[in-house]
């Protein structure tokens, strides 16, 4: 054979560093339009955590994150089930966004100061958490101050790691810490016992140990450490796109407000209530301002029902991991939950 | 006119400035369209985050660490985090490799059996189950902090391994051991699974190497007087290395990238605390990602640097 021409090697080198060049792409010009056109909302979610994103018997995702991918789903192109989940962990998912690798994050990520300001745009809180900490009910810790010269396990780079250093540091109590890169191994050392306390959001703790057959052996500490304003995420510079997952997500806490539910939303299409009228589509034009049809809410709610009917499905006192609203109660019940005014 | 009568007419010089313009142009496309993207989308390029606080733990550094230092220390102890465990693995899997090599190539048959189980069962099997394995395993068996294993002035449990240091003796306090020097678990595990691994590819390396080496060579130096062990540092194992080394090299490269997967098990490398934390905490994630491809780069050329020179010195000597 003969040895390939300095053409033929400049040719197929070109092909490569164009490949690369491509890559790097242009900058996304419109999330809405990318979405429409390719029929298909990509949502970047949890790996695995049970009640927001995990796999049932059936091999099929489900849980409270998936339903929020189904409503934005819904609501920009009319159908839920044309979505693309994409289980993620936190540096692709970060990465992801900006690069259009995916449309959205319906993933577990709190809303912190330095995240939006680096450019990942939260429209709508959804959750709102707080950290807290697991240890076996063995290890005789009741309190936070219990914990001194603890190992704790943990996730790396979530907000944690950071609670972790200034609470510790605050009340001089000394710690080690081991940060892993699943929560899977964080937790399977957590219970390995080679942490004497692990640390997460409350609610990450209840898709934890419903998972666990000897769950009655564990216990979360009261003290929560944190407030974690939990929601999904959208690139920067998308103005668009962040207002339809904003009023699409507000939507369902509004049909919570507003008695509307999957149950219900054909027959409170002809309800005489303006409020009601104008979050079905029945009167004004929001939807067109937004780049979709009017009738964008009631197809979310049509999808996955209301804000309490997504709690209740997936993580309520009901379901595995037994979860109260609390913090997550509208808030003519006490809790922190309310729609942005749908007029 | 075919293509490859049009190179051969050109001459040389004038296709290779056409060509290393092209890159150059094409790399500079690459960068400016990379930075007009950032700035479309708002996000702040650059790397003046490592002056800030990091505050976060590292769990093993070889420099001081704390809540006060900077993302750029953090960076530091990651690398040397990472530096450690390739020097460590590096040299525990060449020691394994030279004795699975030699035993391979025994005249026991039970002793070259089992070299060559050994390297048909670690070799096949994935690097990260193995760590994973070692990992957890190591957890299993390893008794709680309150009932830790006592030898002489060394702790053993499962927070890791606990050496006297100096007058510093370690000693079990409330949840954890104070004093002495610590070796985590997680360096235990990825060294042994990282070695264990690397040994079997390594331990092939220096076979062939050996066999390179004439028989004549060895009967010479039996008929000289030279003892069996004399005779494989003395006369086999100069001239195996010099036919081993270049690949040998890049067994060592290949160990040092996969030391990455330390990140499973929670080992504060370079992947994990700049591609992780730092990424995550400062939302600079393509910034950490640059660092991290640089820093492994930088790592694998030196491996790359200090096996060419010892092939150079292995090659200057005179043929035995």
């Amino acid at each position: 054979m003969r040895p390939p021409s300095m053409l033929s090697i400049a040719a197929r080198t070109f092909v490569g560093v164009v490949g690369v060049v491509a890559l790097a792409g242009a900058a996304r010009a419109d999330v809405l339009d990318d979405v429409k056109s390719h029929g298909v909302l990509k949502c970047g979610v949890t790996l695995a955590a049970a009640g927001f994103s995990a796999e049932n018997n059936a091999g099929k995702r489900e849980g409270f994150d998936i339903d929020l991918c189904k409503a934005i789903a819904a609501a920009a192109l009319g159908d839920d089930s044309k979505i693309q989940l994409m289980p993620m962990d936190l540096k692709t998912a970060f990465a992801g966004l900006p690069t259009g690798v995916v449309d959205v994050l319906t993933h577990r990520f709190t809303w912190t100061e330095s995240r939006d300001i680096g450019g990942l745009k939260f429209p709508k809180i959804m959750f709102y958490d707080g950290q807290g900490f697991v240890v076996a009910k063995k290890s005789k810790a009741n309190r936070i101050a219990d914990l001194d010269n603890a190992t704790i396990c943990t996730l790396q780079g979530s907000t944690s790691e950071l609670i972790v250093a200034s609470y510790f540091g605050a009340h001089k109590l000394k710690y080690k810490i081991v940060t892993f890169a699943s929560a899977e191994q964080a937790w399977d050392a957590f219970v390995g016992k080679r942490c004497d306390t692990l640390i997460n959001d409350r609610s990450g703790l209840a898709a934890r140990l419903a998972k666990l057959p000897n769950r009655d052996d564990y216990k979360v500490l009261t003290e929560t450490v944190s407030n974690e304003p939990i929601g999904p995420v959208v690139a920067q510079g998308q103005p668009r796109w962040e207002a339809l997952v904003r009023f699409t997500l507000n939507a369902l806490v509004a049909a919570e407000e507003l008695g509307v539910t999957q149950a219900n939303v054909d027959a409170q299409r002809s309800s005489q209530n303006a409020d009601v009228q104008r979050l079905l589509g029945v009167n004004g034009d929001f939807g067109t301002k937004l780049g979709v049809p009017n009738d964008f809410a009631y197809k979310a709610i049509k999808a996955v029902g209301n804000y309490g009917d997504i709690w209740d499905r997936n993580v309520g006192p009901k379901t595995a991991l037994r979860l109260e609203r609390g913090r997550n109660a509208l808030v003519a019940n006490g809790g922190l939950m309310m729609s942005i005014p749908v007029r | 006119m075919s293509r490859a009568v049009l190179g051969e007419r050109l001459p040389g010089y004038v296709v290779q400035a056409l060509l290393a313009a092209l890159v150059a142009w094409l790399v500079w496309a690459a960068i400016a369209n990379f930075r007009a993207n950032m700035h479309a989308l708002g996000v702040s390029a650059g790397f003046g985050f490592l002056q800030a606080q990091a505050g976060f733990q590292i769990a093993q550094s070889l420099v001081p660490f704390g809540p006060a230092s900077s993302y750029l220390d953090a960076v530091i102890a990651a690398a040397l985090n990472t530096l450690l465990v390739v020097v460590l693995a590096s040299v525990l899997a060449t020691i394994i490799a030279l004795l699975v090599a030699f035993g391979r190539l025994a005249p026991h048959g039970i002793v070259r059996g089992a070299s060559t189980v050994y390297v048909e069962v670690f070799r096949n099997i994935p690097l990260l189950l193995q760590i994973l394995f070692w990992y957890f395993s190591a957890i299993a068996l390893l008794p709680g902090v309150g009932d830790s294993l006592q030898f002489g002035g060394v702790l053993l449990n499962n927070r890791g391994l606990f050496l006297p240091f100096g007058a510093d003796r370690p000693h079990v306090e409330g949840f954890d051991v104070a004093g002495g020097v610590a070796i985590l678990p997680e360096l235990m595990a990825l060294t042994l699974g990282l070695a264990i691994y690397n040994s079997t590819f390594l331990a092939e390396i220096f076979r062939a190497g050996i066999l390179s080496v004439p028989r004549g060579q060895i009967e010479a130096a039996t008929t000289v007087g030279l003892s069996g062990a004399r005779a494989a540092l003395l006369i086999v194992m100069p001239q195996a290395l010099r036919v081993a080394l270049p690949a040998a090299g890049g067994q060592y490269q290949t160990l040092a990238k996969a030391s990455s997967l330390a990140a499973a098990i929670g080992y504060p490398d370079i992947m994990q605390i700049v591609g992780g934390t730092i990424a995550s905490q400062t939302s600079q994630a393509l910034e950490a990602m640059a660092l991290v491809v640089v820093l492994y780069a930088a790592i694998n050329l030196c491996i790359a640097l200090v096996a060419g020179i010892a092939n150079r010195r292995l090659l200057a000597r005179p043929q035995a």
